[in-house]
């Protein structure tokens, strides 16, 4: 709705409809139309990136996104924090620094920014396996969204999931959270490695 | 090509062992990426990924240092064709050319000019960096004379112009621990200037009539083992010469392609008689993308505004300059002096430190580490308020200097005067002028009064 007002008030502006076009990769979220939009818009840099993954070539955001996730390869998963979370997170950088990695037309592959609501969608990083590489996030963002989260784990056949992701009161290294996934039975540590 | 965090982290050890200053590989790993960090910092990576990621990480446009000691200066090492996309890494050296043809005299004021023209702007020591010492003659013990002359009256960077080997030889057997530029190898010399610059370790340009060429000769002297290499492609006009430059810096960082990946050094000097002209064309080569720019003198009107330019163009333009920290004497004060302080902006400093001099009243001038903001800036991140500024001035040992206890703080600043009051027992705080300017007319207001 916004961009769509955007647009219509200012048709040069920066919200521009794209179309999507053939679909190249259904899994990834990679279609021919946004390619072509973002080589152009990038002037060249660019010629592709993945709607749908974290891991392989993943889209930019503009660096004021609500949260980064990041791989964490040790527990085969991802973790997320939230812009408002100013303590270290378990991938050993904290928001601001993984903030320079993510933002203003940057692609870092295990890195990406993304809305708080966009955890608990569908295609949140379906490539990577989805929401149940969810490992760790802060708690005060587990509580936010606590009921959205469950809700899709349910869906996901994993109703306690939310009790499985650990938060800073667990740890904030891998080394002490992997020990709870464990314990806890994680899906994610059973899951196909998630960087090859 | 570079590699991303994920891939370099591939090749960690994995184990979060934190010895690198970070808690995580995968931090280490972005950091790398970045260019921020050395592999050097993690002691347990394995020989072969070291390998690899040497290879990987292998900067696009090779850095070539030239000269010891003081002297010496580095040039190349140049990650991105426009400088707001990251920074200019290493400014263009700029030299100085003299033959062994002119008259001894000639030389000698060259060389004085070269050695007395060296500015201080915002805190930075600004100089020329190299003496290029051509043959004319094509005698070598003339050459060699010349050579000798010119290393004993300089600590600079050298750069040793001939095409004959014998005659380079002659020069490098004076000044090849200086580490010199031997320019150049050709097409017809190749063989003999790469066995010069292997024996004496020195790095060496190629000149080349075209890009191929030059492509080529990188090549040869790549197989005899010679890494530090400069090229010169050639051209003597302004728009072929300019041309030059482009290509080579698009070909060696958008192509990745490695014959290409060296500094280069361009001639002003030989592209016209004119020095205004030459001048003009130096800076541009200083913006796009020369190395080194040899020009034919270094008169103060010529080399100071293109000393500024290089200064100006090789910032970081994404932070800002910073001045040490610290109590700066201005006009000789004693404890009865006023004392000011400030923010350690370099422009602010500059500004400030200027204007107080104008103003012939000695003082202190007191300059805080903000992380190089300016006054509002500063004030508005939280990093020059009231008791950060108390802090520092009790710290910073103006205290025993000066009998008088009042601080001038800038016009700006004026609502952190009241904080500083409570924080500074015993410092009366005095308002300041906003704007600059106004310094000298305060500064002396304030004598006067006190003469009252
Ligand atoms: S020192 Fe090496 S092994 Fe240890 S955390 Fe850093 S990168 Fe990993």
């Amino acid at each position: 709705m916004d961009c769509k007002a955007s647009y219509e008030i200012n048709p040069t502006g920066p919200n521009q409809p794209v179309p999507k076009g053939e679909t190249i990769d259904a899994k990834l979220g990679q279609w021919k139309g946004v390619n072509e939009f973002l080589f152009k818009a990038s002037r060249g840099k660019f010629d592709h990136y993945n709607s749908y993954s974290l891991v392989n070539d993943p889209m930019t955001t503009c660096g004021c996104c609500e949260c980064i996730a990041a791989v964490l390869p040790l527990c085969n998963g991802i973790m997320t924090v939230n812009r408002e979370y100013t303590g270290m997170t378990p991938s050993g950088m904290k928001f601001t620094t993984l903030a320079g990695t993510i933002g203003g037309g940057i692609s870092t592959p295990g890195f990406v920014g993304h809305g708080k609501y966009n955890i608990c969608q569908r295609k949140f990083i379906r490539a990577d396996g989805g929401l149940l590489r969810m490992v760790w996030m802060p708690k005060m963002l587990k509580e936010e969204i606590g009921d959205r989260l469950k809700a899709r784990a349910t869906e996901l056949g994993v109703p306690n999931l939310v009790d499985m992701i650990a938060d800073e009161t667990v740890g904030t290294s891998e080394e002490e959270i992997i020990a709870f996934l464990t314990e806890k039975g994680h899906p994610a540590l059973t899951m196909p490695p998630i960087i090859e | 090509m570079a590699l991303t965090g994920i891939q370099i982290f591939k090749l960690l050890p994995k184990t979060n062992c934190g010895k690198c200053g970070v808690p995580t590989c995968l931090a280490f790993a972005m950091n790398l990426a970045a260019g921020k960090v050395e592999l050097i910092a993690c002691p347990f990576v394995s020989e072969e990924s070291k390998a690899q990621l040497a290879e990987a990480s292998a900067p696009p446009i090779r850095p070539v240092t030239i000269g010891t000691g003081t002297g010496a200066f580095k040039v190349g090492g140049e990650t991105v064709m426009f400088r707001h996309e990251k920074k200019f890494e290493n400014p263009t050296g700029i030299a100085m050319l003299v033959t062994d043809t002119m008259p001894e005299s000639e030389v000698a004021a060259r060389i004085e000019r070269f050695n007395k023209n060296v500015y201080v702007r915002v805190g930075v020591k600004l100089h020329a960096d190299a003496v290029a010492v051509k043959s004319e003659s094509d005698n070598a013990a003339k050459f060699g004379k010349l050579v000798e002359t010119v290393t004993k009256a300089t600590e600079g960077g050298l750069i040793l112009m001939s095409e004959n080997p014998e005659v380079l030889a002659a020069g490098l057997k004076i000044c090849a621990t200086r580490k010199p530029l031997i320019y150049a190898a050709t097409k017809a010399n190749a063989a003999a200037v790469a066995q010069l610059a292997k024996e004496h370790s020195c790095p060496v340009a190629v000149k080349g009539a075209s890009l191929e060429e030059i492509a080529e000769l990188t090549a040869v002297m790549n197989q005899a083992g010679i890494k530090d290499i400069v090229i010169d492609a050639g051209a003597r006009t302004v728009k072929q010469a300019f041309q030059d430059e482009i290509i080579i810096r698009g070909a060696a960082l958008q192509k990745k392609f490695k014959p290409l990946g060296y500094p280069t050094i361009t001639f002003p000097c030989e592209m016209t008689a004119n020095p205004l002209k030459e001048a003009l064309i130096a800076s541009m080569f200083v913006a796009k993308y020369a190395g080194i720019v040899v020009l034919s003198d270094l008169k103060g009107e010529v080399l100071f505004p293109l000393l500024v330019e290089r200064l100006n163009i090789f910032t970081d333009p994404q932070r800002p300059l910073a001045t040490t920290p610290g109590i700066y004497e201005i006009n000789n004060p004693n404890e009865n002096s006023p004392v000011l302080i400030t923010t350690n902006f370099s422009l602010t400093y500059f500004i400030v430190s200027g204007e107080i001099e104008t103003s012939k009243v000695p003082s202190y001038l007191l300059i805080m580490d903000t992380e190089g903001l300016s006054v509002l800036t500063a004030w508005a991140a939280g990093k020059f308020g009231a008791d950060l500024m108390a802090a520092f001035v009790k710290k910073s040992g103006i205290g025993d200097k000066v009998k008088t206890r009042r601080l001038i703080i800038p016009g700006y600043s004026a609502s952190e005067s009241g904080g500083l009051e409570e924080d500074l027992k015993g410092w009366e705080i005095l308002v300041g002028p906003r704007e600059g300017s106004l310094i000298p007319a305060f500064l002396r207001n304030l004598k006067n009064q006190d003469k009252k």
